[in-house]
Formats: structure tokens, sequence, C-alpha cells
């Protein structure tokens, strides 16, 4: 890609973390939900090792998950009602590729800082410091695909009125395949079994993701915008 | 000459309804040509069509030139100032290699909004938006600018500004689309006209 | 061939059309049902002996695995309809593609009720994280997503479309949940006792469920016809075409 073609999707990546900056609550927002979570764990189902141990991998995907979820609501709302939006499809912009640079800066924005705090999550909840590395790697692949289907989820229910209640229903079942083999990999590691299997099939979700989705994205906004 | 813009039988359709009548269109450099019609007769709907953000349902559309477009949605984000919008603008459009941008200070100075420099676009006033909207057209420019009721809530001393804009865009071999329903652009040249007309709904 | 094709589709593309499609079929449709459904039901609880080792509670299987086929054949179809909607924009299409979406997933639910009857003389449970009804449960969610964004568009032509593509999304993922769950659950719990398919019953069980599974894809058929032309009368009262459709029809006028 030559200078010319990278510059509107640098500006866009720029601006987007600029105000991302300026309002600050959108790092912190889903990492208070995920420790709000770790710290309700516990007290839900008492401080035993062995059980929190188990469960650890798990409760950190799903808090991680619906940490995403929080941030998915502004995606391209304020970009639809502001009329940012639609200039994205004047001239012969590559809007799939709009699409992606919006997305990684969500992802810069609302997973990074997840997983860079994944470690304090799981010494709340006693996860085996060797397993850590493995649990980061999975979220490092696994929320990129967050991203990818939370935007389409945001982008199909851009026009209607209460479309935040519904994001959570579309994305459920689009991110099981995700939660599976990601928590899966850490059950197995810690089983002492393989993980090479689940790592893989995880990167293939994300290379599907990846190709399908911005397709799918772009068409839903457009859609939304007529 | 080859014509910037040229719209053979176009029209766009919403739920399988002509939103207007076909429109034939071509649109030579140095030109300006204003849209009129009826309320509710599309003429939004035909300059977003024209615009390429909706696609034409029927016709030939061909854009030969860049293209700026400026709806009834000001296109600015408000929790960014004057000069983070206009800086963001200018990169975010594909340069021309035959036009000449302005720094966004100039711009902003231009749109009478250099006191306002830092303030973000969000606390401005509906005019003060209007024109940083407008500043675009000076830190991107394009061939065509498509200008959807360029006139909404300016004073008369902004309105005047918006035609000297047009003027010295057309001496630049530029061309401009206008909608205007009230206020039309008072420029010592030849307005050409293009009448909108509502398409038949279908019984 | 392929203008025929199409032709055909923009044909019944046309609301007059498709209404007098439809009227014409609804009947015939509920009929058939009928009669094979009361020939497979017969068949199912008097003719067919009972199982030696579950008795007679296996007889629940010629409701559950009917409409488990139903519950994804009838994504199958939206997906063509929803192609359709999305490269042509025929309207017919749209519309059935909307309405099949909840018989979709009432098939689901029956399937997912009946499974979880069955389960509980088989597994002691009514659920269990079976990998064919986990997969159900999630395609249950499927279904209430594209029910769901439907419903949320004030503009049903607009809201069709955007949920068309979540209907296109949905037959990619489908897949992908199937094989996922069965991965989960082979990891899980072991090899869990399948819900019979028809390859391990013996031939003399296997008539009724013909039976059944042809009643259903009829019942099918007319709830889609029907729901399809009740959407379309609703959707357009006030258009020319349904008064006269309706005065032609000697409904009430």
């Amino acid at each position: 890609m030559n200078r010319s073609k990278a510059q509107p999707l640098i500006a866009l990546l720029l601006s987007d973390l600029k105000r991302a900056r300026r309002h600050g609550g959108q790092s912190l927002l889903p990492l208070v939900f995920l420790f709000s979570v770790v710290a309700m764990i516990p007290l839900g189902i008492g401080p035993g090792p062995n059980l929190l141990q188990a469960i650890a991998p798990g409760m950190i995907w799903v808090a991680a998950l619906l940490s995403g979820l929080l941030a998915l609501d502004g995606l391209f709302k304020s970009d639809f009602d502001d009329g940012t939006l639609e200039q994205w499809w004047v001239g012969d912009q590559p809007v799939i590729r709009l699409v992606l640079v919006r997305l990684g800066s969500h992802w810069l924005i609302t997973a990074l800082p997840v997983i860079v705090l994944t470690p304090v999550a799981a010494q709340m909840l006693y996860l085996p410091n060797a397993a850590l590395g493995l649990l980061m790697l999975t979220l490092l692949i696994g929320t990129p695909i967050l991203s990818l289907v939370g935007g389409l989820a945001s982008a199909l229910t851009l026009g209607t009125r209460q479309g935040g209640a519904l994001l959570g229903l579309l994305i459920f079942p689009l991110i099981v395949p995700v939660l599976i083999f990601s928590t899966g990999a850490v059950s197995a590691f810690l089983d002492g079994l393989p993980v090479r299997p689940y790592l893989l099939l995880l990167v293939a979700l994300l290379v599907l993701a990846l190709s399908l989705v911005p397709l799918a994205t772009a068409a839903a906004l457009r859609l939304n915008i007529e | 000459m080859k014509p910037y813009l040229t719209a053979n039988q176009v029209s766009f359709h919403r739920h399988s309804e002509a939103v207007f009548q076909p429109i034939d269109l071509e649109l030579y450099p140095a030109t300006i040509c204003v849209v009129t019609g009826a309320n509710g007769s599309g003429k939004t709907t035909l300059l977003r069509t024209l615009a390429g953000v909706l696609r034409a349902s029927e016709g030939e559309l061909t854009r030969d030139a860049s293209i700026a477009f400026i709806g009834h949605r000001a296109g600015v984000k408000d929790d960014l100032s004057c000069i983070e919008n206009l800086v963001f603008m200018q990169r975010f459009y594909p340069k021309q290699a035959n036009r000449h941008p302005l720094t966004p200070h100039q711009a902003l100075k231009q749109a009478g909004l250099g006191p306002y420099i830092r303030r973000l676009a969000g606390h401005l006033s509906a005019g003060q938006r209007r024109r940083l909207a407008l500043a675009k057209l000076l830190v991107a420019p394009a061939d065509v600018w498509l200008l959807d009721e360029p006139y909404t809530s300016l004073d008369t001393h902004a309105c005047q500004w918006v035609d000297e804009l047009l003027d010295g865009h057309l001496s630049d071999q530029g061309a401009a689309i206008v909608t205007a329903h009230q206020r039309q652009p008072s420029l010592a040249r030849t307005l050409h006209r293009l009448e909108v007309v509502a398409g038949a709904r279908a019984a | 061939m392929w203008t025929q094709i199409k032709l055909a589709f923009h044909k019944l593309g046309s609301p007059l059309i498709f209404y007098r499609f439809a009227q014409t079929l609804i009947p015939w449709l509920w009929g058939l049902t009928l009669i094979t459904l009361a020939a497979g039901l017969y068949q199912a609880l008097f003719v067919v002996p009972p199982d030696y080792q579950q008795g007679d509670s296996y007889r629940i299987l010629y409701i559950h695995v009917p409409a488990a086929w139903q519950a994804m054949a009838t994504y199958i179809v939206m997906t063509i309809l929803a192609t359709i909607t999305l490269i042509w924009r025929i309207r017919t299409a749209e519309i059935m593609a909307m309405t099949a979406a909840p018989i979709g997933a009432a098939f689901t639910l029956i399937c997912l009720v009946t499974g979880a009857i069955w389960g509980r003389p088989m597994w002691g449970t009514y659920w269990a994280w079976d990998a064919r009804l986990t997969s159900m449960l999630v395609l249950l969610f499927v279904y209430l997503g594209i029910m769901g964004l439907y419903a949320a568009f004030d503009d049903r032509r607009q809201g069709a479309r955007i949920a068309s593509i979540l209907i296109l999304v949905g037959v990619v993922n489908i897949p992908i949940i199937h094989f996922s769950v069965e991965w989960w659950t082979t990891l899980h719990q072991g090899s869990t006792i399948n819900l019979f398919g028809p390859s391990t019953m013996d031939a003399s069980m296997l008539p009724p469920l013909i039976w059944m599974t042809v009643a259903v894809k009829l019942m099918f058929g007319a709830l889609l016809l029907q729901r399809a032309r009740n959407e379309l009368l609703d959707q357009d009262q006030r258009k020319k075409w349904v008064l006269e459709a309706l005065r032609m029809g000697g409904h009430d006028s």
C-alpha cells in the first residue's frame, strides 16, 4: 500500500485514538467491568483455590467478552449521527479498510488494556503462572475476533433505536466457537494435553473472521445509511 | 472538454419505488448547477446518489473528477476542536494533484473561525459549525462540490462568503451542484437549473 | 434457462401473483399435512413395537427428529431467500425469509423441548450438555437474533435486508458452532449417548419417521406461505392490489 492510500487510514486511526483519550472512560470501563466480575466470583462461590483455579480461564474469558460488549454501542453510532460515516462512501475510499481501521482502534482502546491486566485478574483467581502465557495468547488471538464480530453486530443494529439491547443476542452465537477453543486450550494445558490444535483452530477462526466479517460489516453499514 | 460528472437516466429507488424521476446531467468544469424542486422531491437523495453515498438503482453515473460532498449533517466531529477537525479532513481525503489546499489555519481564518481554533466543534453555534464544515472545501479541495443546502443557518455575511467560495472555485475550473430552497447562490455567472420531481409512488 | 428462472422469480415477486399462488397452494398443503401427519402418528403410536430398552418413551423421537431436521432445513431455505433478497431485492423473498425465522425458531424449540422430555428417562435429567442439544440451543439464539434484528427496524424492508446479511453470516457460523460444540463435548464428557438417528434404527421403525418428516415439511410449506401472505397483506393494506385481490377472492366485501 503506498503512502497516499494509507494516509486516510492513519488519519482515522489517530483521530479515533485522540477522541478515545479525550473521553478517558472508554478504556477504563472494560477494565472496571473485568475486575468487578473477577472480584464477584470468589464472593459468590467461595474463595477455595481449587475451584477458582478450575474456572479461572473461562471466567476471565467471559468477563473479557462482556467487557468488550460495553464499548460497542458507539462504534459507528456517533459517526452515523454526525454525518462523518456517509463520507466514507464519497469518492473511491476503500470502505472495508476503513472498517478494519475502526475495529483496530476499538481493539486497541478496549481489548488491549484488558489483556495487559489479565495477569492481575489471573492472580486473583489462582490461575497457575505457567498457564498465564497461554491464556494471554488466546486472548491476543481471540479478542480481535470479538472486535470483528462486535463491529458487525453494531453495524447491523446501527439504524435501530434500541440497538444496544440486541448486541448481546447477535454476538453470542458468533462468539461461541472462540470461547470454546480459547478456554479449551487453557484447560487442555492444565490437564497436560497438547494445545497446538486449539491455537491453530483459533488462528483459523481469526483468518476467517478477518476475511469475511469486514465485508458483511461494510454491507450492513451501507444498508443502514440508505 | 470532458464533463466531470455524467448522469444518464439516474434514479434511486427506496423500497422498489423511485424517490425522484430519472435525471440526466452533464456537469462541465466551471459550471454550477442549482437543484430545485418541492420539499420531499428527492433533492437530498439525488445529491447523495451523485456523491456515491447511495448507489444509483437505475441509470448510469460516471464520475471523472474528485468529489466533495457536504450533506445535511455537517460531517464534523463534536469532540474534536476546529483545527483538529480540519487537520483530520485534510489527511482523510486523498490529495488532488491539480488543486492547492490551504492550511487548516488559513482555512479557519477565511471561514471567520480564527478566534475559535481550539474550541471543540460541539461548542460552536449552528452557523459556525456549518462554516467549519464548508472549510473542508479549502483544506481538501475537490473538482466537484456537492453542497446540500449550504446556506442553512448562515447569516448574510457568511452567505456572501459561500458565494465567494463558489465563485473562486468556478474560476479555478471547479464545478458545483447546490441544493438551495431559500437563498440561491448570487453569482455573476449562469446558474444552470435542474428540476427534481418526486418519483411516482406505485399505487 | 437462466433467464426463465429469473423471470419466474420476478413474477413471483409481484405481490398479487404471489398472493394468488399462496391462496391456491395453502389449502392443498394443509390437507396433505393432515393426511401424512395422521398416517405418521398412527404408525408411530400404534403400529411400531416398543423398544426393548427404552419401552415407549422413544416414540417422542418421531416428533423430535423431524423437528430437528426442519429446524436446520428452515435455515437453508432462509439462506436461499436471503441471497435472493440481497442480490435481486425481490420483495416476496424478503418477506418469506423474515417470516420463516419464527417457524424455524418454533421447530428448534420443539426439538429442544422434546429432547428434554426424552432425556428425562434416558439421562435422568431434563437437560444434558449434549453436543446436538447444545448446537440446537445456539441455533435457537441465531433465530432469535434474526427475529429481533428484523423487529428492531421501523422500516420493515430495510430491516429485512439487514437481517438477510445476518442470515448469511449465520450460514458460515452454524457449521463452525456445530463443530466446536462437538469438540467441546467430547473433551469435557467423553462420548455421550446420542439421540439415535435413523441409521441405528430397525427397518420396521422407519416408515413413521418418513411419514412424519414429510408431514413436517408440508406443514412448514403451508405455514411459510400463510405467514408470508399475511405479512404481505399487512404491509400493503392500503395498496390497490390488496383490495382487488380480496374482492376477487370473495372475502368480506
